[in-house]
């Protein structure tokens, strides 16, 4: 990933006080969940790490997903790196000292696995209840806080259990939504989510940075509007909704899952490829087969709307006070439309 | 045997409550959200003893008011600028 670089960095720690802790709550600790799946979330979570990491941020990914598929989304699953959520098991369960057990998947990019011990965790989780929960994970967060400028928690839609883990050491959280009312049916669960966490005293300070818009098709400008207009509607006191939407690539998701590729490594390999594919044209086209099907044409795209999103969000992270409206959104829609003509 | 049935399958449009994600206590946003659900407008006034600034205050204030009351607002406060008393 050379030569990629995001412009803005989180503020320095001795500035941004980025590590002290307030109660359970770490301040670099951000969740990404919604109360339905297949929303985008893991994706986004491996993304966000990834191109976070590539700048150079100390990033540690915690998956809490029985599924594990972050270990698909960021590779370590295929090359058997993972321990099926047995580090975070111990940790929470018998105060093992925590240490990540996939060591550098991408430079400065740490993470916690998931899986089978995951969903053991999940059951033991119920016994132990919210508050002790919480209180564990806190402990077994606690020596890990110096090392990492950044946390992302990729926290299940199905267990409650396990995505409030995510939820009480989080200082925010981002939900993406698809545009079907399922996943935005799912921002109420997130929300009653959020709503017990505060009044159970696990974090009180927890607060929804922001709204992703995901697996968009570009020219579905009406249905953006209508879902803006209803999340405009819904929260009435406003709510952030990122401006940059991830586009929609059925190709482009399933490659980069299959081969364990995020967006800005999946462009470089579709550049080589379409490389490589004009060169056995001048040769022989028959020699094309063996390069298998093509990448999809949108890999550039993709990777420039996560990277154009991991800007948006780790500001938004840094200075979560102001807020845009979905309206505000709505109406710079309307604006890029009649100023600028059709993208 | 041949009557047939009307079915309504029209589905009233239902609100989220996604009231959960409100402020966390203690906090504002930006624009002037209180935690504790209510939307307030801080009007600074100087109480001049001059009947027409009271006028012009009044309905400066009122303006304010109705802005205000279509986005649901449930209270004005007003602070004094030589004081923090609340009416």
């Amino acid at each position: 990933m050379e030569g990629f670089t995001i412009p803005m960095r989180l503020v320095p720690r001795a500035e941004h006080g980025a590590h002290e802790r307030e109660s359970t709550v770490l301040n670099q600790a951000l969740a990404i969940a919604n109360g339905k799946g297949g929303v985008g979330k893991t994706s986004l979570t491996a993304n966000l790490a990834a191109i976070a990491a590539n700048s150079g941020w100390e990033v540690l990914v915690v998956d809490l997903d029985p599924q594990g598929n972050l270990g698909a989304d960021l590779g370590y699953q295929q090359l058997g790196m993972g321990d099926d959520g047995a580090a975070l098991s111990k940790a929470v369960q018998f105060g093992e000292t925590l240490r990540p057990p996939v060591q550098r998947v991408r430079p400065h990019l740490d993470a916690i696995s998931a899986g089978r011990k995951t969903r053991e965790l999940a059951q033991v989780l119920h016994e132990r209840g919210r508050a002790d929960s919480a209180q564990a994970m806190d402990a077994a967060f606690a020596p890990l806080v110096d090392r990492y400028d950044l946390v992302v928690f990729d926290c299940p839609p199905g267990d409650a259990s396990l995505g409030d883990l995510g939820l009480a050491l989080s200082r925010c959280l981002v939900v993406p939504i698809k545009f079907d009312s399922g996943s935005m049916d799912g921002l109420e669960v997130m929300a009653a989510r959020v709503r017990a966490a505060r009044t159970s005293g696990t974090n009180s300070k927890l607060q929804l940075l922001g709204i992703v818009l995901f697996d968009i098709t570009r020219n579905a400008t009406a249905l953006r509007r209508q879902v803006l207009e209803e999340l405009e509607e819904d929260f009435h006191q406003g709510v952030r909704v990122f401006e940059t939407a991830i586009r929609h690539s059925q190709r482009a998701a399933y490659d980069m899952r299959s081969d364990g590729l995020v967006a800005i490594e999946y462009e470089q390999e579709e550049e080589a490829e379409r490389e490589a594919r004009l060169e056995l044209l001048k040769i022989d086209r028959h020699y094309l087969s063996e390069l298998g099907p093509a990448k999809s044409a949108s890999a550039q795209g993709i990777a420039d709307d996560y990277t154009s999103l991991t800007n948006e969000i780790l500001e938004a992270f840094s200075d979560p006070s102001p807020i845009r409206s979905a309206a505000e959104i709505a109406r710079g829609d309307r604006m890029a439309r009649a100023g600028a003509g059709p993208r | 045997m041949n009557e047939k049935r009307r079915i309504d399958v029209s589905k009233p449009a239902r609100r989220r409550d996604v009231s959960g994600f409100g402020p966390v206590a203690g906090s504002s946003d930006s624009s002037g959200n209180q935690a504790d659900g209510g939307r307030y407008v801080e009007v600074t006034i100087d109480l001049s003893p001059e009947d027409q600034a009271k006028e012009d205050y009044r309905a400066d204030l009122q303006a304010q008011v109705r802005e205000v009351e279509r986005d649901e607002v449930v209270a004005v406060r007003i602070i004094h600028p030589d004081d923090d008393g609340t009416v």
